[in-house]
């Protein structure tokens, strides 16, 4: 590649893919008020496969609820629209995360507003027959990923389904599930139970201890990285992590960064440019409790100075849930200085379920002969939350490099938008390269999705974002 | 405050000391008790900033903790239990007890006061200096007295705890939808979220439900010049333009700011913002009640049946026209004209953090003036000096009926309804005050006419 050429340059034409997504104006905080950021606007789905068996790539875009999904199939010259009409009848669902097998779309539905028993968060399997008929994996939740895995080694697919929260009770797990595919048919998967693992974001089937059976890695949010190893088919919980790495994880790739040849997981995070502070020592606090017994849950989040913990929210924001505090505390001034512990009542704070989160840097987990240390990015890549990686030899080098996308906006106006993360090419374990150098148009726009499309031939970068245009990337050195 | 109560305890081991018996002296509660009471819980409610229908919550409840007392012990007056939603009569003293019952009707009402606001320094100063005085004057009569006044407002506390307040607190925050042209969205210069979006669910004293005085819906929404909606909107700011170039001085301006009522309007200069405080609707109208009571000679069981029967018309008068607000959702007239008219307009008025249709103050002076009507006649004039304290003059009334229609058009003049909310509003506020008047059976009227 010639200097001063930009790795990534905009295909013209978007290779005829025409796909905006459009969140929906639902707003957590007027449910919740104080929540820390918003569950609702964690699509769109982007799943790339091939969905009518004639060989090419085509792509399957999810869409918030009430508005249509997309079908792009693989053409000659470009990617055209297809099912118009039928996705129109599956309009109502959030479809957060999707993926291809089979030449099915298997479609994982949240947006953390619906009710629990409402069959809009039902996950679906999209067939592709000339209606696209459903077929309901009859498992309700707010779906945050589906990962596919024959783990029990019988020939099919089958795959872990992680929820990521209860609609209208932030902070209490779900639970995510093991489904058995017997004969095409899914059922919850009642040896391998794996319980309430917490808030889960992301997960990634890959071999930790070299027996050639993939195990299982789930992370997210208010917790630490999960480590399940396969055992001809029963998964079994183990700690392989040395410290104890409770972050607000959202996505998790393999990647060997440090050229060993084991596996290394790149981490993505919060980041460190927020409001919210977070070490091992003075790890970021959330309550979660009934704190003025009104039989739903609150949230309150609490950051440490000199070791005591203060409320992020101030009187009237947290007044607004807590009307009782206007009471206790007339003025601001009354209100200033005073602790978390304070304000809610030792005993009351007592009672409440307490998460944590120790580390809020994103990084990568370093193989060292099958136990993991946590290695953090440099700063540059803290700046706002890694939603996705995506692992490709972008520089046709032989080697494998990480792109990493970012930025979240579904946090309160005190947090400001969280935008200014451009993406980065992460080569090594010393060698990164910021996105604004790449040609990548990432920054004040949250990436959601990293995607490798083949169209004739050609490997292309297609990047989903959450309420912006989809784009379409011309890698230069696979031209 | 323990100093305080270390004082006044003090004080009274010394009376006693050196009277070396105690006083049996009568204690005697005038209307100015209550009135000044009352003035308090004012000054509070505008101190915390509460909202109009909030502050309608406030008024009434007290009231009602001390009319009960009096009115069960009083032949001419009717008990209010069994006639306002789940209430249930109040409990009875001890026989051997000696109550003086206007003495428990007024800690009564100071205690439910003080239950329902933030601030409770000034009612608990006020409270404390009768306190001292009636302790001095009879302390066997205050304590029983004052014993039975709580134990009557932990009933009416009980009582008030399932009104569905508490739950309305946490309920979902109005969501704005910038992309629906009609829908009410947050307007200059607070952009304030829309008040009480649940407050038709709080359970109302006599209307059957919140719905049952639910107005016509308001003009179709539409930007066509020739629609009845933008006749209207347009009215709105041919009149705001008139009544600015006529100026200050122009009797519309007078009757706009005279009835703006607003608690809480928010002042930018440069980047500071404050706000100036004012009474509620509401503290309006308990304001006439007071003067209007006053000018009748009422005596105490009188004066808060005034209070307490007007009050009550109020609060179902909020419900009812909140249920309206938040079902229409309509926009308020300075969004549109900013954005389709004059970018520049502000109207004579703040505009208040809530939808427009129907009008608050039309529903609730309609109904408050049937309440008064009810009480003191229909021409029962008064010099209306509420407002001086705010640096407004004393406007004259020839009756109730004419300061609500008043208080209604004033809307308009302010530029903050359109012409549909306030007549409207008005009339079902009348409607409900009429209704609540013809259920409410609180005086017992004496065989006067009869002879």
């Amino acid at each position: 590649m010639p200097k001063n050429e930009k790795l990534f340059s905009k295909t013209p034409g978007n290779l005829g893919i025409d796909y905006t997504h459009k969140e929906d104006a639902y707003i957590d905080f007027n449910r919740q008020k104080l929540i820390p950021y918003q569950l609702s606007d964690r699509g769109p789905a982007t799943a790339v496969g091939d969905l009518n068996n004639d060989g090419v790539d085509d792509i399957y875009f999810g869409s918030s609820k009430f508005t249509s999904s997309q079908i792009y199939l693989g053409g000659d010259s470009a990617f055209a629209k297809a099912y118009i009409e039928p996705l129109k009848k599956h309009s109502k669902t959030e479809d957060k995360t999707a993926v291809i097998h089979d030449g099915n779309i298997i479609v994982g539905t949240a947006g953390a507003d619906f009710a629990q028993t409402n069959n809009a968060l039902d996950d679906y399997i999209l067939k592709l027959d000339d209606s696209l008929s459903k077929q309901s994996l009859n498992l309700l939740g707010n779906t945050s990923v589906i990962a596919p895995n024959d783990y029990d080694n019988d020939g099919d697919m089958d795959l872990f389904i992680g929820h990521q929260v209860i609609t209208g009770d932030f902070g209490t797990a779900p639970e995510s599930v093991l489904l058995k595919n017997n004969n095409g048919k899914y059922t919850v998967d009642k040896n391998n139970n794996l319980g309430t693992i917490g808030m889960v974001t992301d997960a990634v089937w890959t071999d930790l201890n070299g027996d050639n059976q993939k195990d299982l890695i789930v992370i997210g949010e208010w917790m630490a990285p999960q480590f399940y190893i396969n055992n001809d088919g029963v998964l079994s919980k183990e700690t392989l992590i040395t410290s104890e790495l409770t972050g607000l994880w959202q996505t998790i790739a393999p990647f060997d960064i440090d050229n060993d040849g084991d596996m290394d997981y790149l981490l993505g995070n919060w980041g460190t440019n927020s409001k919210f502070t977070a070490t091992e020592g003075e790890p970021l606090k959330m309550y979660h409790a009934d704190f003025d017994n009104n039989g739903q849950t609150e949230t309150l989040v609490a950051t440490s100075r000199n070791g005591n913990y203060y409320p992020i929210q101030n009187l009237p924001e947290l007044a607004t849930q807590l009307v009782s505090l206007k009471k206790k505390y007339s003025t601001n001034n009354d209100f200033a200085g005073k602790t978390i512990s304070e304000i809610i009542g030792a005993k009351s704070l007592s009672k409440a379920q307490e998460l944590n989160v120790t580390t809020l840097k994103s990084g990568y987990l370093k193989n060292e002969k099958g136990s993991f240390t946590f290695v953090p990015f440099p700063s540059s890549l803290q700046v706002a939350p890694l939603l996705d990686f995506i692992v490709f030899d972008f520089t046709n080098d032989g080697k494998k490099e990480a792109l990493a996308g970012g930025n979240y906006f579904g946090t309160k106006p005190y947090h400001g938008r969280l935008d200014s993360f451009s993406g980065a090419l992460i080569k090594s374990e010393k060698e990164i390269i910021d996105g604004y150098t790449l040609g990548v148009d990432f920054a004040q726009k949250s990436v959601r999705k990293l995607s490798i499309i083949t169209h004739n031939n050609i490997n292309y970068l297609l990047v989903t974002f959450n309420n912006e245009p989809a784009q379409v990337y011309t890698i230069e050195t696979t031209q | 405050m323990k100093i305080q109560y270390t004082l006044i305890a003090l004080l009274t081991a010394l009376i006693t000391l050196s009277s070396c018996s105690k006083k049996s002296e009568p204690i005697v509660i005038t209307p100015d008790h209550f009135h000044n009471a009352i003035d308090k819980v004012t000054e509070v409610i505008i101190h915390d900033i509460f909202s109009p229908p909030v502050a309608s919550r406030i008024y009434a409840y007290p009231n009602i903790a001390a009319y009960e007392i009096l009115a069960v012990n009083n032949p001419s007056f009717t008990s209010l239990s069994g006639q306002l939603t789940n209430f249930t009569a109040i409990p009875t003293p001890d026989n051997d007890a000696t109550i003086n019952y206007e003495l428990a009707a007024l800690v009564a009402h100071m205690d439910m006061s003080k239950r329902l606001i933030f601030s409770e320094q000034d009612i608990e100063t006020y409270r404390d200096s009768l306190y001292a005085n009636w302790q001095e004057l009879n302390e066997d009569e205050f304590v029983q007295s004052r014993d039975y006044g709580l134990q009557v407002s932990n009933h009416i506390a009980a009582w008030m705890d399932g009104d569905n307040y508490k739950q309305t607190r946490t309920m979902p925050k109005f969501s704005v939808r910038s992309d629906e042209p009609s829908r009410w969205q947050p307007t200059p210069p607070a952009y304030m979220d829309g008040i009480e979006p649940h407050w038709n669910k709080i359970r109302p004293f006599v209307i059957n439900a919140a719905d049952q005085f639910k107005p016509v819906p308001p003009p179709a929404f539409s930007l066509e010049k020739d629609s009845d909606f933008y006749k209207e909107l347009k009215e709105v700011y041919d009149i705001s333009q008139q009544i600015t170039k006529d100026g200050d001085t122009s009797e519309e301006i007078a009757i706009a700011q005279f009835w703006d009522c607003n608690p809480y309007v928010s002042v930018t200069r440069g980047h500071l913002m404050f706000a100036t405080k004012k009474i509620t609707p509401g503290g309006h109208w308990v304001g006439i009640t007071k003067i209007a009571s006053k000018k009748a000679g009422f005596d105490v069981t009188n004066t808060l049946y005034a209070y307490t029967k007007t009050t009550i018309a109020m609060y179902d008068a909020f419900i009812s026209c909140w249920d309206e607000k938040y079902r229409s959702n309509l926009i308020r007239p300075e969004t549109l004209i900013n954005n389709h008219i004059d970018d520049s307009w502000k109207p004579i008025l703040q505009t208040p953090p809530f939808p427009e249709y129907v009008s608050g103050h039309s529903v609730v002076s309609g109904a408050a003036a049937e309440s008064l009507t009810s009480i003191f006649g229909n021409n029962f004039s008064f010099n209306d000096d509420t407002e001086v304290a705010y640096g407004l003059p004393i406007r004259n009334f020839k009756s109730f009926r004419a300061a609500a229609q008043e208080a209604a058009v004033s809307r308009m003049y302010g530029g903050i309804h359109y012409r549909a909310a306030v007549d409207v509003g008005l009339n079902q506020g009348k409607n409900l005050g009429k209704f609540v008047v013809s259920e409410l059976d609180m005086k017992v009227e004496t065989a006067v006419s009869v002879n």
